[in-house]
């Protein structure tokens, strides 16, 4: 889809045409689920933010002054709602020992297992880098873009970023050892 | 392997993640239609009720609640004209709302007063009923009794923030459309002073007692200016001190050297080289991150970040490693101090040495040991009388802040702990102030204020503004006022009360999106802070649909750059802290992203060149604005850099060297040849005056692959001669000569 059909799209959908929105959904939620999954750790709490998330971009995109913008205006919407569901893991232990319980119950058989170990290393990252890291590489923007989703500063994103990577890397360097 | 690299395995690893059936785009459609449809049923009626109640309304409370009613009813009307058929649930809140709306000549004078004020002009907010405690909210800071009294705190912190939560998701989401809520909701009587903050200090003295040099030579570009900042490169005006860092293709990671060369009037010779880090196979578990480095008087002063991870833990600590340098070349390491927690920042002020770290492992999930949630200095856990904590403590990180006498290196003179959000750092002649912009239902800033004085840390209040700070040089103190410049995104301005007028003529009737879209555009506000963070003066309503993108306040008279198109140039007084007025303003295409006061009278800006049609880039932009009558800003002259791309001092300040009274600057920038397409990196020197404007005295091809990185190119002058410093080696000419006399290649 090119520009100018997103555009139009965009406009049909601020009309309330379901179909144009989930057209230009259709284009993102590979990686918007992508996003929350690894950003949240849990099948399940991605699935209902991908779901909130999309509710109040449909009720909402009458407000979105720029059409062209709608990528980054829905993915600033996911990445609120998800800093909201981590802060209630923060501040719900309980549902933290679950994971960890879930997390090795499923190690053994999951058939996408290679992604555990990418999502392990996701999990030593606190949720400012879990954040930014989503957003550059699942939403494949650049620092940037990123520093303007998060109404931060470049120079913050740049350095948080090499900082979770440096995290990340060392991870998996051992993981792989 | 690089950041890159890593990206790119983490992209493919998750890129075939299964997804889950439910949120196919299918079954969204059908939870949509279904959702939706819903609340169409109930559209109808509501719209109609509300807007007849609104139209029998008679009685009214108090002006500023009338005010910030008579919004939300705007706002719901105009909702209704456009949006159509999704408006519900702002509807509903405001059914319950509206029984106390205006009258229909308040919203009639609203809808005129925003009709008078001319969309690109500055717009004063005098209305008194509107005072600023809307945009700015402020509080102080206290310390725990015990650890554990500090763990109950954090944790019910938590857990009420949980609870709030667990409110707000059912609620649905405030934060895309307009209520009377967010900020307006937060505001709160001004804390009362806790007596565990300690006293008050007199200001700081300004006396630097820097060693005297015969020549006169280049410093580390500072925002200000007996404020030393740190950088990786130093002189003294006679050896050039620089750290290098360089790939090693056997480890695969960065070593780190520091480097002394003496000069001798371009005759460059290698002193010393000390390895700083170097990866060691013995020790993969360890990284260390070198951030810049200070010349004091004898010593160098290293700051870095090391980092230590196990299976199950990792711990970061910053250092600080002082060397002794009297000899030049056999450099002694004189002491180590560390404090937990990443490197963030630090500064030199009247011979002490400011280090802020941030401490982000927190982990609340037992009160004990300490050290989950409590950040260390040199292995000790910091005291609670230390710990300095805000009303709203929630936090992603605590931020250390030590003090180090330079004169007597022996240990920290203070500590100072505060759980904060704030990332950058400002840092005036007398205090450190902690800015962050959190991106919540509505932008603002949280900007903490540490005194401090002699190396005491006396952290003091903590204030909230709405919008955002494009960088440190937004912020500056002056006679104990903070000034600050912000950007008010255009999705806040319904959200807060104290701009909220300017947003009302969206409720004329036939809105054309174009229309609209004007009206809903950012703004910028000045606010002025007093010595206790109290508003005691704005203006609100700047430039609106623009952005700023530069500043620099100089005296009582701060000067700053918004741009969209055209560059408005604002000069604004700011002599009278409860009333600062725009002075002038002057338009010209392109923008700024540094200002430099050049000389009495002149202001350097450097920026890009923008056509104000087409909104090309045109090149990079010197431009020497004459402001000897602030309310008459004129540019004298523009220079736009040949093919020129990106300059690294267009973003960090220390990239440039500049020093007026030996009229020279210069800095690293890259070109892109036109016909080759190829990027190459220079270093030009220019000088100016007002009768030739700006003269480039000199361009140096960066002949190595270090101007691709940041921090790696700098120049520095001393007395005749200029010095080119890249990661790989230092060449020495004459100031305005491009024939080298010297160069050293680092080993």
């Amino acid at each position: 889809m090119n520009q100018e059909e997103i555009i139009a799209h965009v406009l049909l959908a601020k009309n309330g045409d379901s179909t144009s929105f989930c057209k230009l959904y259709e284009l993102y939620y590979k990686d918007m689920y992508r996003f929350a999954y690894y950003t949240l750790g849990n099948q399940q709490d991605a699935e209902d933010v991908i779901s909130e998330t999309v509710l109040d971009a449909f009720r909402g995109i009458k407000n979105l002054k720029k059409p062209e913008k709608f990528k980054s205006w829905i993915f600033q919407i996911l990445s609120t709602k998800c800093k909201r569901q981590i802060a209630v893991y923060i501040s719900n232990r309980e549902h933290l020992k679950d994971e960890a319980e879930t997390e090795q119950f499923i190690q053994d058989d999951h058939p996408y297992a290679e992604h555990l170990d990418v999502q392990k290393a996701f999990s030593k990252l606190n949720e400012t880098e879990k954040v930014i890291i989503s957003l550059m590489v699942f939403a494949g923007y650049n620092s940037r873009e990123t520093a303007k989703i998060l109404g931060s500063q470049e120079g913050t994103i740049r350095s948080t970023k090499s900082r979770a990577l440096t995290k990340m890397s060392q991870y998996l360097k051992e993981e792989f050892a | 392997m690089n950041e890159q690299d890593i990206m790119k395995q983490i992209d493919n690893q998750t890129k075939d993640i299964p997804i889950p059936d439910s949120i196919s785009p299918e079954n969204i459609k059908k939870m949509l239609d279904e959702q939706i449809g819903k609340e169409n049923t109930f559209d109808h009626n509501i719209t109609s009720s509300t807007l007849e109640e609104s139209d029998n309304y008679t009685s009214s409370t108090g002006k500023r609640n009338r005010f910030v009613r008579h919004f939300t009813a705007a706002a719901c009307i105009v909702l209704c004209l456009i949006g159509g058929a999704t408006a519900i649930h702002v509807n509903n809140k405001s059914m319950s709302e509206t029984s106390n709306a205006p009258t229909e000549s308040a919203m009639y004078d609203a809808a005129e007063e925003s009709a008078e004020e001319p969309a690109a002009e500055a717009i004063e907010n005098e209305e008194t009923s509107r005072s600023g405690e809307d945009l700015v909210t402020q509080s102080s800071l206290q310390s725990p009794s015990s650890y554990d009294a500090y763990y109950e705190t954090l944790h019910d912190a938590y857990q009420a923030y949980y609870d709030r939560l667990a409110t707000v998701t059912n609620e649905d989401s405030a934060v895309y459309e307009s209520t009377d809520e967010a900020l307006v909701a937060e505001s709160e009587t001004a804390a009362t002073g806790v007596s565990s903050l300690r006293q008050d200090m007199s200001d700081a003295t300004n006396d630097s007692t820097k060693t005297q040099s015969k020549e006169s030579f280049s410093t580390t570009n500072t925002q200000e200016k007996t404020v030393d900042e740190g950088d990786m490169i130093k002189t003294d005006g006679t050896y050039i001190y620089k750290v290098i860092s360089r790939f090693n293709d056997n480890t695969g990671h960065e070593d780190q050297t520091l480097t002394i060369t003496e000069t001798d009037n371009g005759n460059l010779k290698a002193l010393t080289s000390i390895d700083l880090y170097k990866f060691s196979e013995d020790n993969t578990n360890e990284y260390t991150n070198f951030h810049e480095f200070y010349l004091y008087e004898n010593y160098i002063v290293l700051l870095y970040t090391k980092q230590n991870y196990t299976f199950e833990n990792a711990s970061t600590e910053t250092n600080i490693v002082i060397y002794d340098i009297e000899d030049k070349e056999h450099p002694r390491m004189l002491k180590t101090l560390t404090q937990s927690g990443w490197y963030e920042s630090s500064r030199i002020s009247n011979g002490f040495l400011y280090t802020i770290s941030n401490f982000h492992d927190t982990n609340l999930d037992t009160p004990t040991p300490y050290t989950n949630y409590i950040p260390s200095v040199n292995g000790k856990t910091i005291e609670c009388s230390n710990i300095y904590y805000p009303r709203d403590i929630l936090m992603q990180t605590t931020y250390v802040i030590t003090s180090v006498d330079l004169n007597n290196p022996k240990d920290f003179t203070d500590t100072a702990a505060i759980p904060t959000n704030g990332g950058q750092t400002y840092v005036s002649d007398s205090s450190i102030y902690f800015y962050t912009t959190l991106y919540d239902e509505v932008t603002k800033t949280e900007i903490t204020k540490v005194r401090y004085d002699e190396g005491i840390l006396i952290p003091g209040e903590n204030a909230t503004v709405a919008g955002y700070l494009y960088d440190s040089f937004a912020l500056s103190e002056y006679d104990n006022h903070l000034r600050i410049v912000a950007t008010i995104p255009a999705n806040n301005i319904s959200l807060l009360r104290d701009i909220a007028p300017l947003d009302v003529s969206a409720n004329t009737e036939d809105v054309s999106s174009n229309e609209r879209v004007k009206v809903k555009e950012d703004v910028n506000v000045l606010y002025i802070l007093d010595d206790n963070m109290q508003l005691t003066g704005k203006i609100s309503g700047i430039a609106p649909g623009e952005q700023i993108y530069s500043a620099r306040f100089i005296g009582d008279i701060g000067y700053f750059v918004t741009f969209r198109n055209v560059d408005p140039l604002f000069s604004v007084d700011l002599s009278d802290p409860t009333n600062p007025t725009i002075l002038g303003q002057l338009k010209i295409p392109g923008f700024s992203n540094y200002l430099h006061n050049y000389e009495d009278g002149l202001l350097l800006g450097f920026g890009e060149e923008i056509d104000a049609n087409t909104s090309e880039f045109l090149g990079l932009k010197l431009s020497m604005f004459d402001v000897t009558d602030p309310t008459d800003v004129q540019e004298q002259d523009k220079y736009i850099i040949e093919h020129s791309q990106y300059s690294e001092a267009q973003h960090n300040h220390k990239a440039m060297m500049i020093d007026p009274n030996k009229n020279i600057f210069g800095f690293v920038y890259s070109t892109l040849d036109p016909s080759s397409q190829e990027y190459v990196y220079y270093y030009s020197t220019y000088t100016y005056n007002r009768n030739d404007g700006f003269v480039e005295t000199a361009k140096y091809k960066v002949d190595d692959s270090s101007g691709f990185k940041n921090n790696a190119v700098r120049g520095i002058y001393i007395g005749d001669h200029f010095y080119l410093a890249t990661n790989k080696s230092i060449t020495s000419f004459e100031i305005g000569s491009t024939n080298p006399i010297s160069k050293i290649y680092f080993k």
